[in-house]
C-alpha cells in the first residue's frame, strides 16, 4: 500500500479522537487515509476512563471490542483531599455500566483497527509536516515515512496529533494556560495495593475479585496525585506546582529519585506504594500543563482531542473530550462536504461546542483562581443530563477546586444534591 | 397551535427513529429531552442537519443554545419561528 496522493479525508494522528472521526468517516462513505508517526500497539497516559465512554464505544460499533479487552472496571472514584476524604460510585449517577482502566496502548489499538475494519487506510510511521490550506477548503499536507516522501491533498484535514498539536503549532495559536504552573510526572508500578470502594486498601492480586476506585489525594497547596489500577501493573502520577518541583529536584541525583521520594511522602499514596516497584519504563514527564489552541477550525481543517487543547487531568475527561470531538469532527467534515454551503456555519457550530468543552473542563479543574468563568462554559454545561451534571458537580466538590464551576452554575441550574460518601479514613490491615 | 403541532409530531418521530438514548416510555410535547438524557450533544448535531434539510431552515449559531433543545415543543417553536413561511400558512 502506497501513499495516495488525494483523498477525501487524511486524519493525522491514531489515537481515540482520529479513530474516532476516520471510522466515522469511512462508515459514511468516503474516502479516509489515516497517518500516525508510530506503530500502534504504542504505550500513552491517560488510563482512567469515565461509564460515559460507553456511549461513544456504542455510537462506533466497538463495545464488543473492548469487553473483549478484560480491562479493569472501577467503580467510582475516592479523593483524599487534606483531611476530607470522600467516595462517588458512578451508580448513583444513572450509569449501567462501569468506568476503566485500561492500558491506553491496547485501547488504542482497538479503535484503530476497528477504524481500519471500516475501511480507513492507515499508514503507520508517517509523520504529517507543513501544511498549506486553500480557504477555498481542503488541505495538501507533506507526509514523510521512511523511505518515501509525498504530498497528499484532501478535502478535510483531520488534525488529531495529540500534543504534537500539528496545526496549532504552525499557526502559532496554540496558549499556554498560565494559571496552571504545574507539571506532570508518572511511572507504572508493579505489585501496589489499590483502594476499593468501601476505602479499603487491598493487594494488587485482590483486583481479579474485588473493583478498584480511581484514588486521588492532594499534594500541597494545590496539586494531586492519581493511581490507577490496571491488568498489569498501577499507574502512578503527580501534578506538582512548578515552582515546587523547581525547589526540590535538584537535590536529587535522578529525576525517578525525585519521584519515588515525593510518592513516598504523599500521606496514603505512599502507604500504597509500599513494597511496589517502579518497572523499567521509568518516570516520564510533561511541562505544557494547559493549553487550548486560539483556532480550532477552518476552511479544510479542523483541530479535535489534544491537538486542540489539554486541561489538568484530575477529572479523567481527555478521553471523553476526545472521542467526543472525533464525533463531532466527523459531523463537522460530513455537513461541510454534502452540503458546502453549510460549511461555514458546521464548522461555527464545531468550534462552539469544543470551546466550550474545553472552557468547561477549565473551569471545573481550575486551581483556585477566581476566574470568570466564560459565557461558552456556561452554555455548555447545560448540553448535559441532570446525572451527568450530578456527577461533574459531585466530582468537583471533592477537591478545592470546584469554586469555578459553582459559579459557572449560578443561574440555578446545578443540581442541589451532591452525591457522595465522607469516609473517615482509608483502612490498611 | 395547527401551526406547530405537525412539527412536534415529526421532531418527535425523528427522536423515536434516531436517537441514541431510545426515549423509556412516551415520548410527549413537553418530555425533557436534555435533561433526561435522552438527546446529547452528539445527537442535537444529527436533530440539526435533519431539521435543517426537513423543513429548509438554516439554525443561526446564535440559536445554537441548549433552550431551544429542552423538549419537542422547544425545538419545534425553533422550527416555526426560522421559518415564516410556515407560520404564514
Amino acid at each position: 500500500m502506497s501513499l495516495p496522493g488525494k483523498v477525501d479525508v487524511l486524519v493525522v494522528g491514531g489515537g481515540p479522537a482520529g479513530s474516532t472521526a476516520a471510522g466515522q468517516l469511512a462508515q459514511l462513505g468516503y474516502d479516509v487515509v489515516l497517518i500516525d508517526k508510530q506503530q500502534h500497539p504504542r504505550e500513552t497516559v491517560g488510563e482512567s476512563i469515565l461509564p460515559s465512554a460507553w456511549k461513544y464505544f456504542d455510537l462506533l460499533g466497538v463495545t464488543p471490542a473492548v469487553e473483549q479487552c478484560g480491562f479493569v472496571r472501577k467503580a467510582g472514584g475516592i479523593v483524599a483531599w487534606g483531611d476530607q476524604i470522600t467516595q462517588i460510585s458512578f451508580s448513583d449517577f444513572a450509569y449501567d455500566r462501569p468506568g476503566l482502566h485500561v492500558e491506553r496502548a491496547e485501547m488504542d489499538h482497538v479503535l484503530l483497527q476497528h477504524a481500519r475494519s471500516r475501511g480507513v487506510r492507515v499508514f503507520e510511521g508517517y509523520r504529517a509536516g507543513t501544511v498549506l490550506t486553500d480557504v477555498a477548503g481542503g488541505a495538501t499536507v507533506a507526509v514523510t515515512g521512511e523511505h518515501e516522501r509525498e504530498q497528499i491533498t484532501c478535502r478535510y484535514l483531520i488534525d488529531a496529533t495529540g500534543q504534537a498539536s500539528l496545526m496549532a503549532r504552525q499557526l502559532a495559536c496554540r496558549r499556554t494556560n498560565p494559571e496552571y504552573r504545574f507539571v506532570a510526572l508518572w511511572g507504572y508500578f508493579r505489585d501496589s495495593r489499590y483502594v476499593d470502594p468501601n476505602g479499603i486498601a487491598r493487594p494488587f492480586t485482590d483486583l481479579a475479585t474485588h473493583a478498584p476506585v480511581t484514588f486521588v489525594t492532594r499534594l500541597g497547596d494545590w496539586g494531586w496525585s492519581w493511581h490507577i489500577p490496571m491488568k498489569q501493573n498501577t499507574s502512578v502520577g503527580l501534578v506538582i506546582p512548578i515552582d515546587d518541583y523547581k525547589r526540590n529536584s535538584p537535590a536529587f541525583a535522578t529525576l525517578e529519585d525525585y519521584f519515588l521520594a515525593t510518592c513516598r511522602n504523599a500521606g496514603y499514596l505512599g502507604d500504597l506504594l509500599d513494597g511496589a516497584t517502579l518497572t523499567n519504563g521509568g518516570v516520564r514527564m510533561m511541562r505544557d500543563f494547559s493549553y487550548v489552541s486560539e483556532t480550532l477550525a477552518g476552511p479544510g481543517f479542523l483541530l479535535t482531542g489534544d491537538a486542540a487543547g489539554f486541561v489538568d487531568p484530575i477529572f479523567s475527561i481527555g478521553f471523553a473530550i476526545a472521542m467526543y470531538s472525533g464525533n463531532i469532527a466527523a459531523w463537522t467534515v460530513d455537513r461541510s462536504l454534502r452540503r458546502p454551503t453549510q460549511g461555514p456555519l458546521a464548522r461555527a457550530v464545531f468550534e462552539k461546542q469544543m470551546l466550550g468543552r474545553y472552557q468547561l473542563a477549565h473551569t471545573m479543574a481550575l486551581p483556585g483562581v477566581e476566574a470568570v468563568t466564560p459565557e461558552e462554559a456556561r452554555l455548555h454545561f447545560d448540553f448535559f443530563s441532570r446525572s451527568e451534571k450530578e456527577l461533574m458537580w459531585s466530582a468537583a466538590s471533592m477537591t478545592t477546586r470546584s469554586g469555578n464551576l459553582v459559579r459557572a452554575s449560578a443561574d440555578g441550574s446545578a443540581p442541589s444534591v451532591l452525591k457522595r460518601r465522607e469516609l473517615a479514613t482509608i483502612r490498611f490491615s | 397551535m395547527p401551526v406547530i403541532d405537525p412539527v412536534i409530531d415529526s421532531v418527535i418521530t425523528w427522536l423515536k427513529r434516531t436517537a441514541y438514548i431510545r426515549a423509556t416510555g412516551e415520548v410527549v410535547p413537553d418530555t425533557e429531552l436534555i435533561a433526561r438524557g435522552i438527546l446529547d450533544s452528539i445527537e442535537i448535531l444529527n436533530l440539526v442537519s435533519y431539521l435543517e434539510e426537513n423543513f429548509g431552515i438554516a439554525l443561526p449559531i446564535d440559536e445554537f443554545v441548549p433552550e431551544n433543545f429542552e423538549t419537542p415543543r422547544a425545538i419545534a417553536n425553533l422550527v416555526v419561528r426560522l421559518r415564516p413561511a410556515v407560520a404564514a400558512e
